[in-house]
């Protein structure tokens, strides 16, 4: 019993080999031992070498394939340092998933800058998307590895083909050097109701086109967050136009995800540091006649 | 007294061509011993290969609705080659008159008796009816192959068309499965290595004439072998393998009497037979709360098929794993739904598809709503985890994949290869997984729960427990 191992490869190679050339070509040679019952159809009558092989391959395949064997136990790789900060919330590691996916990222540098002022730590499978994108990208690179913490040097040390440095991707050239944004999120305007106004008669003027809609998003990112509310009430309240509607919508979207981001990571560190306004909430925006 | 038929009659009698041929190599008195007849019936006993003679009969008192026939052989042809070739030794005026055998006379009496009943109340299909005995039919049931021992026909069933249809459905996929054993020998013959297997028409053509037998797993399965070919310097040994699967799958198919119910009905899966809904929801359910524990999707010819694996929450009294698998299709390009979320637990009641390896279910009575489980399912050695599936493989030995349920945490092979690995041992992870990443960061070097489906390409991560967190990969 303890040769049938050894004998099935022989039997094997042998109903391989004759496979390849082909019954035509090459004779079908005697079973090896302990296969000769196997796979022999006691109620056919035909001859056939054809046949003959492919019952006899059946049988081998099924002990291949039902003989599997689990490989040698493994050496276990270093393990990563150990992280003391929480995880950040599920409903933050959601936008994050869809801020990492083109959804509005503008708003990406204030969530790590959140994330970090909370002190909490970013959910390990959203880790590599982090790190690959900034590989060509030193100033995501360098705040996403601020908030990643020391698992970016340890996953860079462990999975080495997905070419990521162990320490920050070094600074651009001095030639680039003049195009590189620092990635932090939009300073806040002196007066975040003012440039509300503002965005609303745009609105109004029917100057919202979608040429202008970069300009207006980095607006609504950079605003005072408790002016968010009546910036979507604002924009719910806009009457339609054809010229104005998409960015209408995606400026909608993108006030509700800050909202939300706001929001989840208030419930994760309510003492936090969160940006609290002097101004109370709910004030009502003056608009332009 | 009726009129002897002619041998060409009697071969116009024949379900399929091979029938007729073993008819005419059985038609002689070498294969039959007290072979009589009389005005109406023909019997005799078929020396066969095995150490009972099968005993055959035919009733010819009917002429308008044809023979009658009775045959204790395995086959579920009608009628089958005994009883052609008993008839067409008849036919050649081999047969002499004699007193009727005892079973013979038996079998003559209740027909008689029958058909006086029938005389009275009106008949809804007698050939349903005449199943009741369960070794013999009329000749009114038409041809049928092997796989017309569909799993769900009810005796007595009220709908004749149902029955009609099936029927006709089981020998078109006879027909289908003899030429696909056909097609199998001779590329055998004509070796792996002929340049028409590199070529995906020659599979296409295959396929396309497996889905015209309405065997449509099996013309998948054909399509995902073609992708094989070629795939790396051993792909000879994966298509053998695959070919004798197909092979065990289509001789198995046209045997099924001859096999285990169980194995039978898995065999009548593998091969496309398909299963309604209702006759599914009307066996006996498992109710249990069940994990949500993965989701697979995969193309196949332009379809989506999703794999939502279910796992028994509190695990079987032996320690082993009840696996449930749920499938949901959609046309390429639109999203499948996933039922439940990945992670949850629900209370319901499931309902199996039949076979020896029982993993397809549908949910019955769902008792709870799928709600959060954060213990998750509980991990195996991957040791104990391969043996499970290594048994599933032997009872099926066509299954293609198998969820395991294991503790281990990512190592690496080396040339950007993984494997998953704990003290028992180690199963290596898919080529080509494209989240490997995410993975070792969740697991951070340490084992995670992972719950997976291994097949022969190795083992293919669905979903991760980490950090009391669920991770869909």
């Amino acid at each position: 019993m303890t040769d049938i191992g050894a004998s099935a490869a022989a039997e094997w190679a042998a109903l391989v080999g004759t496979a390849v050339l082909g019954t035509d070509r090459r004779p079908l040679p005697p079973p090896a031992a302990g296969w000769e019952s196997l796979g022999r159809d006691a109620t056919s009558r035909l001859p056939d070498a054809a046949v003959e092989l492919l019952d006899r391959a059946a049988a081998v395949a099924t002990a291949r394939r039902a003989g599997i064997r689990p490989g040698p136990a493994l050496t276990l790789m270093p393990p990563a340092p150990v992280d003391p900060r929480p995880v950040c919330s599920d409903t933050a590691s959601l936008l994050l998933g869809r801020l990492l996916v083109g959804e509005h990222d503008v708003l990406l540098p204030e969530w790590f800058a959140r994330c970090r002022s909370a002190g909490l730590q970013i959910p390990p499978h959203l880790v590599p998307a982090l790190l690959l994108r900034g590989r060509r990208n030193p100033t995501f690179d360098a705040a996403a590895r601020s908030v990643i913490g020391q698992r970016a040097a340890w996953l860079a040390e462990a999975m080495p083909e997905l070419g990521i440095k162990g320490i920050p991707t070094a600074p651009a050239r001095a030639l680039a050097a003049p195009a590189v944004q620092p990635f932090v999120p939009p300073a806040p305007p002196p007066d975040s109701g003012a440039v509300v106004s503002a965005i609303v008669s745009t609105f109004h003027d029917q100057a919202a086109t979608w040429a202008a809609a970069p300009q207006l998003r980095t607006a609504v990112a950079g605003i005072d967050p408790v002016w968010l509310p009546a910036l979507i009430l604002e924009l719910n309240r806009a009457s339609f136009s054809a010229v104005t509607e998409r960015a209408r919508v995606d400026l909608l979207g993108l006030a509700r995800t800050r909202m939300q981001m706001v929001e989840a990571f208030a419930e994760a560190a309510p003492d936090g540091a969160a940006i609290r306004p002097d101004d109370p909430a709910g004030t009502r925006v003056r608009l332009a006649p | 007294m009726t009129v002897r038929p002619t041998p060409e009659q009697v071969l116009s009698l024949a379900p399929d061509k091979a029938a007729a041929a073993a008819a005419l190599s059985s038609a002689s008195a070498t294969s039959w011993s007290a072979a009589g007849c009389d005005d109406t019936a023909v019997w005799g006993n078929y020396i066969a290969a095995s150490a009972e003679p099968y005993m055959v009969a035919i009733d010819l008192s009917d002429d308008q609705a044809g023979p009658a026939y009775r045959c204790n052989c395995p086959s579920r042809k009608i009628p089958c080659k005994h009883a052609l070739g008993l008839l067409l030794f008849y036919a050649n005026d081999g047969v002499v008159r004699a007193q009727r055998l005892p079973f013979a006379a038996e079998w003559l009496q209740r027909r008689a008796a029958r058909a006086q009943a029938h005389d009275e109340q009106p008949a809804i299909a007698d050939t349903v009816a005449s199943h009741d005995g369960g070794e013999e039919g009329t000749a009114g049931a038409g041809a049928l192959g092997g796989a017309a021992r569909a799993p769900r026909v009810q005796f007595g069933d009220a709908d004749p068309g149902r029955l009609k249809r099936q029927l006709e459905r089981s020998e078109r996929m006879r027909a289908g499965l003899q030429e696909l054993d056909r097609w199998l020998a001779d590329r055998i013959r004509a070796g792996l290595a002929a340049p028409e297997l590199a070529d995906i028409g020659t599979w296409d053509r295959l396929a396309a004439r497996l889905v015209d037998a309405q065997c449509g797993a099996l013309a998948n399965r054909v399509k995902r072998v073609a992708t094989k070919v070629g795939q790396h310097a051993q792909w000879h040994e994966d298509v053998l393998e695959e070919l004798a699967l197909l092979h065990v799958l289509a001789v198995g198919a046209q045997r099924t009497s001859a096999l285990s119910s169980e194995l039978a009905e898995g065999v009548h899966v593998a091969t496309g037979l398909t299963v309604a809904k209702d006759d599914v929801l009307a066996g006996v359910p498992s109710t249990a709360r069940w994990i949500v524990a993965g989701e697979s999707r995969t193309r196949e010819d332009r379809i989506t098929v999703q794999r939502t694996w279910l796992c028994d929450a509190a695990g079987s009294p032996g320690g082993r794993t009840t696996w449930a698998m749920l499938l949901g299709f959609g046309v390429f390009g639109a999203e499948v739904g996933s039922p439940y979320p990945i992670g949850s637990a629900l209370e319901a009641d499931l309902h199996w598809y039949p076979g020896g390896i029982a993993l397809r279910a549908l949910v019955g009575l769902q008792h709870s709503e799928a709600r959060p489980y954060a213990p998750g399912p509980a991990p195996a050695p991957i040791a104990e985890a391969l043996a499970a599936c290594g048994w599933a493989i032997a009872g099926e030995p066509w299954l293609e994949r198998y969820p395991l349920c294991i503790s281990a945490a990512p190592a690496p092979l080396g040339n950007g290869r993984w494997a998953l690995t704990d003290t028992t041992g180690s199963v290596p992870i898919v080529a080509g997984f494209w989240r490997m990443a995410e993975l070792v960061c969740v697991s951070g070097g340490a084992p995670i729960t992972l719950v997976g489906e291994w097949s022969t390409d190795g083992f293919l991560p669905l979903t991760a427990w980490g950090n009391n967190q669920v991770v869909v990969l």
